[in-house]
């Protein structure tokens, strides 16, 4: 099943990449530890914390713009929830004092469409 | 398009479809639904990442979506949202949610990576180490099979 629904426990915009908490509620990912960097989805719903939210797990995600085909795209280094090319990515890598996780999200079909196709994230030392 | 106005398909009715995400074989010993399995011919059996088993016992095909005793049809979970019960999993009462869950080395069981058991490691007695997907609840887990990483002590 591509699409789950979670909890929020914060607020999540449509399009954010997300991972769960011990405690079952889901928020943006971050690239800074492994556990937050371990991506569940992408957002199908914006909401705010106690909202349920669909999570779109193992599919092609729409929403988005500006995509190029065929490029990866990865968890940002540096904005929580932010899905980025790998160049965009490298320069937030560059920015963290002791590296962070590097998390592939999946591979752009289109200019707005995104196969979602979730790795373990590595964490990548400075 | 608007309204009720029916279309249809040049070669066909408007027949949908969608990707299987089960798979039927035929139970090769007793099974209960929730444990990982391999395939052997056209039968499934309880996977182990024990040392010393065959490489085919830790090639996870998926997770039982039922009970099922041997010979007869039974049907597994290839790349779905699975249930997981307590006797599923090595060490521990429930999943945790967010973790990442690995084939144990006991039969029919997944662990995490770390436990009270051991760790997912040729020392620990694995011959591999094959995660097989991430836990979305304490119940259940979101099936993604990896390839068999194997280990050496």
């Amino acid at each position: 099943m591509a699409i789950t629904s979670f909890r929020a426990g914060e607020a999540i915009s449509a399009g954010q990449a997300v991972y769960v908490a011990s405690t079952g509620l889901i928020y943006k990912a971050s690239a800074l530890t492994q556990d937050q960097a371990s991506v569940v989805g992408i957002a199908i719903d914006s909401g705010v914390a106690g909202d349920l939210l669909r999570v779109n797990s193992d599919a092609i995600y729409t929403e988005y713009s500006g995509l190029t085909p065929g490029d990866l795209q990865y968890l940002s280094a540096t904005t929580s929830g932010q899905v980025v090319p790998y160049d965009v990515w490298a320069s937030g890598y560059n920015l963290t004092v002791s590296g962070c996780c590097l998390e592939v999200i999946g591979r752009a079909v289109s200019s707005s469409g995104l196969a979602i196709e979730l790795g373990k994230p590595n964490f990548v030392v400075k | 398009m608007p309204g009720s106005q029916q279309v249809w398909l040049a070669n066909g009715t408007g027949v949908t479809t969608s990707a299987a995400q089960t798979q039927e074989f035929t139970a090769g010993s007793t099974l209960i639904q929730g444990q990982p399995v391999y395939v052997s011919g056209v039968y499934v059996l309880p996977a182990s990442a024990a040392s010393g088993v065959a490489s085919e016992q830790y090639n996870v095909v998926g997770i039982t979506a039922e009970s099922a005793t041997t010979g007869n049809p039974v049907s597994v979970n290839v790349d779905d949202i699975a249930v997981i019960s307590p006797i599923n999993i090595t060490a521990e009462g429930s999943l945790i949610p967010g973790q990442y869950y690995y084939l144990s080395k006991y039969a029919g069981q997944i662990t995490r990576y770390s436990t009270t058991s051991g760790t997912v490691t040729g020392a620990s007695g694995f011959a591999a180490a094959v995660c097989v997907g991430q836990a979305f609840s304490s119940s259940e887990l979101h099936v993604e099979i990896d390839q068999p990483v194997v280990l050496y002590p």
